[in-house]
């Protein structure tokens, strides 16, 4: 960008321009497509950088976020590198106690059930629509409380009522796991994993494969696993682990 | 004063205001349910952090206009301008071929008005598509872009920043802008917002 186009373009943002001027910006704002886009990026970069009050609220924002985060995580280090090795000892005897049971429990199970067991972990439920105003938030929330205090056939039904609803289906997928129904929670979340643009997918696909390893369909699960660890998926590295055991077994 | 608990009242006249407090309160209450959902969902921290704190600036922004009024809960409209924000981003960023975002209507239905949260989420990820670059220039451009654009002359941004004359000033001021201008213009996200 030219000074003289510089100068149009910041004078027209500050409302500086005299007519002459004006009308030279019109013709190349019309004409000229380069011209356009510096004028629309710096009008951007104004409101953005340029806007105290933004920045101060910016700079709150990031001093809070790093009292809250960053300090307490080395906060946290601190703490753990000052523990004495007493702790460590205590640790590793803990570790040897759950190992032998582990071990012991483990040699009673199937290879599903022992994976199954491993890598399961019932999924977060965030309750977060309070609205009294729309008969799906009402639902859909009542479903969450219900899953919440791990009253799975009473969510199931309130879900049942949203067939179309993605949340819906991925809820309860998970509340089918939970009642040991892995064919039915497969199919709810095959309708999840049909949408590839939801929040639910990188966790029903997760949630899918750990289905089929209950299911004893290993090569399936295998499938899907390897595929989950070829992406950026938040359960990438549980993937990988998971296919690992699999193919032990 | 700091409380523990805000009503939705309070929250908005705060946030308006932007009184530390709420802000306090809002990350310490809804920033754990952004970052779940954005780490869920194949995000990482950074793009948790500049999601919910670009959501919270488009907010407290559009709340500087008396008529604008939030008709849901606030944390069912800020959650719905969140969650649009980052579909759209990863959309964005992936190219995918599938539409925007098209199950939050499951849960926030009519109670906000949709026009809104589009318009607010394409604002918080152009947003933070320009703070990003900003923040990635050194500390010299940053400095004299910021004095430029508050209308600063030249020759008081060199005295402020012990630079050696006012042209200096405007010859940097220009090839700072320039450099700002040309790496969001090749931003692939740019392109997409376009």
């Amino acid at each position: 960008m030219n000074t003289d186009r510089e100068k149009l373009i910041i004078g027209m943002i500050k409302n500086k321009l005299n007519t002459v001027q004006t009308v030279h910006f019109d013709d190349l704002f019309a004409n000229d497509e380069n011209f356009r886009e510096d004028f629309i990026i710096t009008s951007h970069l104004m409101s953005n950088i340029n806007d105290k009050k933004t920045m101060d609220i910016r700079a709150k924002l990031d001093s809070i976020y790093n009292e809250m985060y960053v300090t307490h995580k080395k906060a946290k280090m601190i703490r753990l590198i000052k523990q004495n090795w007493y702790s460590a000892a205590a640790v590793i005897a803990v570790l040897v106690m759950i190992g032998t049971f582990w071990f012991t429990y483990l040699n009673k199970q199937g290879w599903n059930e022992q994976l199954y067991n491993t890598y399961y972990e019932a999924d977060e439920v965030f309750v977060n629509t309070r609205s009294k105003a729309n008969f799906n938030v009402d639902v859909l929330h009542h479903g969450m409380e219900l899953l919440e205090k791990k009253d799975f056939s009473a969510a199931l039904a309130e879900f049942n009522k949203l067939p179309n609803s993605l949340t819906a289906n991925y809820y309860s997928g998970v509340a089918n796991m939970e009642l040991n129904n892995h064919e039915l929670a497969v199919i709810k979340f095959d309708y999840v994993i049909e949408d590839y643009l939801n929040l639910f997918y990188d966790q029903a696909q997760w949630y899918k494969g750990l289905c089929l390893v209950k299911l004893e369909k290993k090569t399936e699960a295998i499938s899907l696993f390897y595929q989950i660890a070829q992406t950026e998926s938040y359960f990438k590295d549980k993937a990988k682990q998971i296919v690992a055991d699999l193919r032990e077994n | 004063m700091k409380k523990n608990k805000y009503n939705d009242e309070e929250i908005i006249e705060g946030l308006r205001q932007g009184n530390d407090n709420v802000l306090n309160f809002l990350y310490k209450n809804y920033y754990g349910v952004v970052r779940n959902m954005v780490l869920k969902s194949s995000g990482n921290e950074d793009q948790a952090r500049d999601i919910f704190q670009e959501v919270i600036i488009v907010i407290y922004n559009k709340l500087q206009d008396s008529k604008f009024k939030i008709t849901s809960s606030f944390f069912t409209f800020f959650y719905a301008v969140i969650k649009i924000t980052w579909l759209n981003y990863r959309k964005l960023n992936m190219k995918n071929p599938l539409g925007y975002a098209k199950d939050y209507n499951d849960e926030i239905g009519s109670q906000v008005a949709a026009d809104d949260i589009e318009i607010l989420a394409a604002q918080a990820i152009r947003n933070n598509l320009f703070t990003t670059y900003f923040k990635q220039m050194t500390e010299g451009c940053q400095k004299i872009l910021k004095f430029y654009l508050a209308e600063y002359k030249a020759e008081d941004i060199a005295l402020e920043l012990g630079l050696k004359s006012a042209n200096y000033v405007r010859k940097r001021k220009s090839e700072c802008l320039k450099l700002l201008i040309e790496k969001i213009r090749k931003d692939a996200l740019y392109k997409e917002l376009k």
